[in-house]
């Protein structure tokens, strides 16, 4: 028990102190974050700015989601203890830390149970795609939410992806990651998320159009899924299923290998029997909306779906050819 | 396809039974109400089209597996809606 106690002493020491070297990194390396600028218009800037902050920057994230960590997990056995006597006061003293802790230990099972998922997904989707999505499909969304904030967002340079991401799977469970899969240390997630959001935003127009995100009172919800809004980079060709409307607003980026798999992954309505395929081109600088088809009509949905959130012209939309 | 023929039956029991009418979807005129219970699982009722001999299909399905289809014809149409509903009702108590 003494020696127990011992060892956990020496950790803990241990721990201590690579927060507090942590800590003074982060605090040098926000003084001078403070005077850098952030008009990061072009990619080198953008690059040479990343190079310059960013392992500061993670320092200061991993010591705040570790110092964070274990102050959780520290109230955490505080709350247990003064539980039994008084629950009301186990709760306003301690609540929200021994919450915070829970949510790490939960988090992190599903995000360990995620990544096992993708795996499985792998192996499946080879042989049964639509069973592969029905069984992991929740994983495969919630690790799309999650992953941008790992390897820095698509919208990098693949050489900040590369970067960001090795950064990141080094210190998976002691730092920003951490916080990103088990919830904690959301401050420091926050602040990396915001950093990654004001660089993007500086190079894409605003681009959300939320009356979109939710239908209008008479349309059947059809958007599901990670639902994202983003503007079209260069010209390119999405696929459009019908059986009679030679235009319309929803897309696929690949075209569905049947009429009948394009009935059932992309919800089709009634009156869509897919019995046509057709090519449009969607000009660079078109806003689309990414979702997943909700469940409606009858069949399952799930396919990955884009809506034009704007007009195109209407000899975009090719000829149809026959799908069987 | 037109649903004009239809609408006052429908309309009048959407109302009836304070259910939501979405009537559109994907770009295509649809009639369908969502019925939600009280655990939140959801049952969904649409009707399609009447085709040129009046015959017209109502649709319930528990966005899962159960699933029930009711042909009837346009005069018809209150008494397959009420069916439905009834249907619908019972998968979600």
């Amino acid at each position: 028990m003494a020696a127990a106690r011992f060892l956990i002493r020496r950790r803990f020491k241990y721990l201590l102190a690579l927060v507090i070297v942590l800590s003074v990194l982060a605090m040098k390396g926000n003084a001078e974050i403070g005077h850098s600028s952030v008009a990061a218009a072009s990619v080198p800037a953008a690059w040479n700015e990343f190079r310059a902050t960013m392992p500061r920057q993670f320092a200061a994230d991993t010591s705040s989601s570790l110092g964070q960590l274990v102050c959780d997990a520290y109230y955490s056995i505080g709350y247990a203890l003064v539980y039994p006597v008084s629950a009301q006061s186990a709760q306003r003293w301690y609540g929200g830390s021994a919450q915070r802790f829970a949510g790490a230990v939960v988090g992190t099972g599903q995000m360990i149970y995620d990544v096992a998922a993708l795996a499985s997904y792998g192996l499946v989707s080879a042989v049964a795609p639509e069973a592969a999505y029905n069984a992991y499909g929740g994983a495969i969304e919630r690790l799309e939410q999650r992953l941008p904030v790992f390897y820095g967002g698509s919208g990098q340079s693949a050489a900040y992806q590369v970067t960001y991401g090795t950064l990141s799977a080094a210190t998976v469970f002691i730092g920003t990651e951490f916080g990103q899969a088990g919830r904690v240390g959301r401050a420091a997630v926050w602040t990396t998320e915001s950093r990654l959001a004001a660089e993007v935003a500086q190079q894409t127009a605003p681009i959300t159009n939320p009356s979109r995100l939710l239908t209008a009172g008479t349309d059947v919800p059809n958007a599901g899924g990670v639902i994202r809004s983003f503007a079209q980079e260069g010209d390119q060709i999405y696929y459009r299923v019908f059986s009679e409307s030679q235009q319309g607003r929803f897309l696929t980026a690949v075209p569905p290998r049947s009429s009948a798999f394009a009935r059932e992954a992309l919800a089709l309505p009634p009156g869509n029997r897919a019995t046509f395929i057709q090519q449009v081109l969607v000009p660079h600088g078109t806003i689309l909306q990414r979702s997943r088809a909700l469940p409606a009509f009858g069949a399952r949905g799930g396919a990955e779906q884009f809506e034009l959130l704007q007009r195109i012209p209407a000899e975009n939309f090719g000829l149809g050819t026959p799908l069987l | 396809m037109s649903y004009e023929s239809i609408d006052p039956a429908v309309t009048a029991w959407a109302a009836k039974y304070g259910l939501h009418l979405y009537t559109t979807y994907r770009d295509e005129e649809v009639r369908s109400v969502d019925l939600v219970g009280s655990d939140g699982r959801k049952c969904q009722v649409w009707i399609d089209a009447p085709d040129q001999s009046g015959h017209v299909q109502v649709h319930v399905w528990d966005y899962k597996k159960r699933r029930e289809n009711y042909k009837t014809t346009t005069a018809d149409l209150p008494r397959a809606l009420e069916q439905a509903y009834a249907t619908a009702r019972k998968w979600l108590t």
